[in-house]
């Protein structure tokens, strides 16, 4: 990775750099492109994972007017876009939770001026902000001038794609199916799932997680090139857990961050935060997010009670014993233990990121094109990165 | 604060050599950046109060002032934050003839009225946003330290850092720092 994909990285994963992802929200307005795409192409795709990238594609597709059927390994849509409802008295999301840019991408996403609708959204920018380092808890609200982002106010970004992506979709999806293989040997290609269903398509997008192809969950037939294999194991995707814990009386911050000043601008790997934050609620609700080493701390406990107990061991000691005492209720979200996703997202790219994507984006023999969070350059390891790399792929599929 | 002030004056004298009057009426036209990152402008006024000359070790003549300085500034972090700033400093400045700077120790008392982003909402079929703010009110003690150019002619340049607290009863309070750097326009 050179230095201009690192500093572009630094903004892209939003939270780290926040200093700098400021600047970038103030300038920063991605353009998707337009829906509708002049093709010739007349036959079926098949997407591989209902994540936002594959949903955002089929989104395309039906718009588009090709026919086409998403095929999900999961019981639910929506990949790392995951909400629970009856935790607390506002939706929360599990997985993504953060836009990590200016609010309107949401309707580049939908890109239709004929929908109707608006979707709320706060100004994540926490007030009171505290520093942990040395044993120690300190005040540091001034940090909360390098910092801040926007979150949804009373949805999700799982509400958001259930609200305006799935409708007209939702009838092409197929739940419970996980691909195993996919051969692109004959005329066509053959999809063939762990049921033994076999399905035959014109073009497949596959939008798994890159962890699900490191692990060669699929296989294909012919195998992937060499080049694609090594792209494919030198992009790091390591473990990512989310907790949220409701508590009786109210002992944190509205974000805790971890380290130095240097360090809590630069990582991105653990916060607590005010779950509740500007959402209008009277519920105690702290959340932590972790990804990578932090993360593998808790995931590698092997189990729920283990980890939460540990949270709240540590949060004891950090704002003396108050955790444990007014503790009432709590739901995990381990990432790295879900089967059809096994971490968090795309992080490192041992050597340069936009050889390494457009390697991984070359079509194999125009039939199989890939899409999804990793192979996004602006925006890699977010929902709207996903989408946005949906739509540069349905766009070269149609166009090609 | 009062040991820092201490510690300014300190510096500020170990650098003069030699002094004539020197008058600081001057406006001030700069660019100005709490906690570095924010952008905003500020216009000042520099009005002496108080100025006399003193003479260090080897006869060296040094002229020391007493300052008032308004200020207004409007700063701002996109789409977070808008502020508007009205702040008084009194400062304590030195110089000596033969050097072509001078140091000004000030303590200041500001008032900021910030619009605060809180939430919005996007229209899905147009993209347009808009933005609901909250009003909120701080009061700024702050200590500065300036440093500037002696103007040849009408015009001398500075750079000045502030460190201070935002207090209000409408939020939890913070710290308030930055940097500050300008034009002098003097009229004498
Ligand atoms: C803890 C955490 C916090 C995050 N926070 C944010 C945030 O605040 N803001 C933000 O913008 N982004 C955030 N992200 C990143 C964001 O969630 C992802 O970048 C985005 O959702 C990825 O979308 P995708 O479609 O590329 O992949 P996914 O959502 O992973 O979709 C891939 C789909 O493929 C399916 N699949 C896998 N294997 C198979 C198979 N063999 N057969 C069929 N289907 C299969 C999976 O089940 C999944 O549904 C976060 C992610 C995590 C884990």
């Amino acid at each position: 990775m050179d230095k201009r994909e690192f500093i572009k990285k630094g903004l892209t994963l939003g939270a780290g750099l926040p200093f700098l992802s400021i600047i970038l929200q103030s300038c920063g307005e991605e353009s998707l492109g337009a829906p509708l795409i002049d093709t010739n192409f007349s036959g079926n795709v098949i997407i591989v994972g209902a994540g936002a990238a594959g949903m955002t594609a089929a989104y395309l597709l039906q718009r588009n007017n090709i026919p086409y059927e998403v095929i999900e390994a999961a019981p639910v849509i929506g990949g790392r876009v995951k909400r629970i409802q009856d935790f607390a008295d506002f939706p929360i999301d599990l997985g993504a939770e953060w836009i990590h840019t200016d609010p309107s991408i949401l309707s580049e996403i939908v890109n239709d001026p004929t929908v109707t609708g608006d979707i709320d959204f706060i100004t994540y920018n926490p007030q009171t902000i505290h520093l942990y380092k040395n044993g120690k808890v300190r005040e540091r609200n001034w940090f909360n001038n390098f910092y801040s982002e926007w979150k949804f106010k009373n949805t999700t970004w799982f509400g958001f794609f259930e609200r305006f992506i799935l409708p007209s979709i939702e009838d092409n999806i197929t739940l419970n199916l996980p691909v195993t293989s996919i051969d692109s040997s004959g005329s066509t290609t053959t999809v063939t799932t762990a049921h033994g269903n076999v399905r035959q398509a014109d073009r497949v997008i596959v939008t798994v997680p890159i962890k699900i192809l490191q692990d060669e969950v699929i296989e294909f037939r012919p195998a992937l090139s060499s080049e694609k294999r090594e792209v494919i194991n030198n992009i790091s995707m390591d473990d990512g857990l989310k907790v949220f814990i409701e508590f009786k009386e109210r002992f944190y911050p509205d974000a805790l961050l971890f380290g130095s000043f240097i360090e809590a601008l630069t990582a991105d790997d653990k916060t607590y935060y005010d779950a509740a934050f500007r959402k209008g609620s009277n519920r105690n609700i702290l959340g932590l997010f972790t990804i990578n080493d932090e993360a593998t701390r808790y995931t590698s406990l092997g189990s729920d009670e283990r980890i939460i107990e540990e949270v709240i061991n540590e949060l004891d000691d950090m704002f003396d014993g108050q955790a444990s005492l007014h503790y009432q209720n709590h739901v995990i979200q381990n990432w790295s233990a879900e089967p059809y996703i096994r971490g968090s997202y795309s992080y490192t790219f041992s050597g340069s990121q936009n050889s390494m994507v457009d390697t991984l984006k070359a079509p194999i023999n125009n039939k199989i094109y890939f899409a999804g969070e990793a192979l996004s350059i602006d925006a890699q390891a977010t929902v709207h990165g996903a989408s946005e790399s949906a739509y540069d792929t349905v766009r070269r599929m149609l166009s090609a | 604060m009062r040991r820092l002030l201490i510690l300014m004056m300190g510096l500020t004298m170990s650098w003069s050599i030699q002094a004539q009057e020197f008058d600081y009426s001057s406006w001030s036209f700069s660019y100005y950046a709490p906690y570095a990152i924010q952008a905003g402008l500020k216009v000042g006024k520099t009005i002496p109060i108080n100025t006399w000359t003193t003479t260090t070790g080897k006869e060296q003549e040094t002229d020391n002032s007493l300052l008032i300085q308004p200020q207004i500034a409007y700063f701002a972090n996109p789409q977070v934050q808008q502020n508007y700033l009205a702040n008084i400093e009194l400062g304590y400045a030195r110089t000596r003839e033969d050097r072509k700077f001078y140091n000004i120790a000030s303590i200041g008392l500001g008032f900021i009225y910030a619009q605060q982003f809180v939430d919005g909402s996007v229209a899905i079929g147009s993209g347009e946003v808009s933005h609901n703010k909250e009003n909120i009110n701080y009061f700024v003690p702050t200590i500065n330290y300036e440093w500037g150019k002696k103007p040849k002619n009408k015009l001398g340049y500075y750079f000045k850092g502030f460190w201070g607290h935002r207090i209000t009863g409408q939020r939890d309070n913070s710290g308030f720092l930055g940097l500050e750097t300008g034009l002098k326009l003097y009229m004498n």
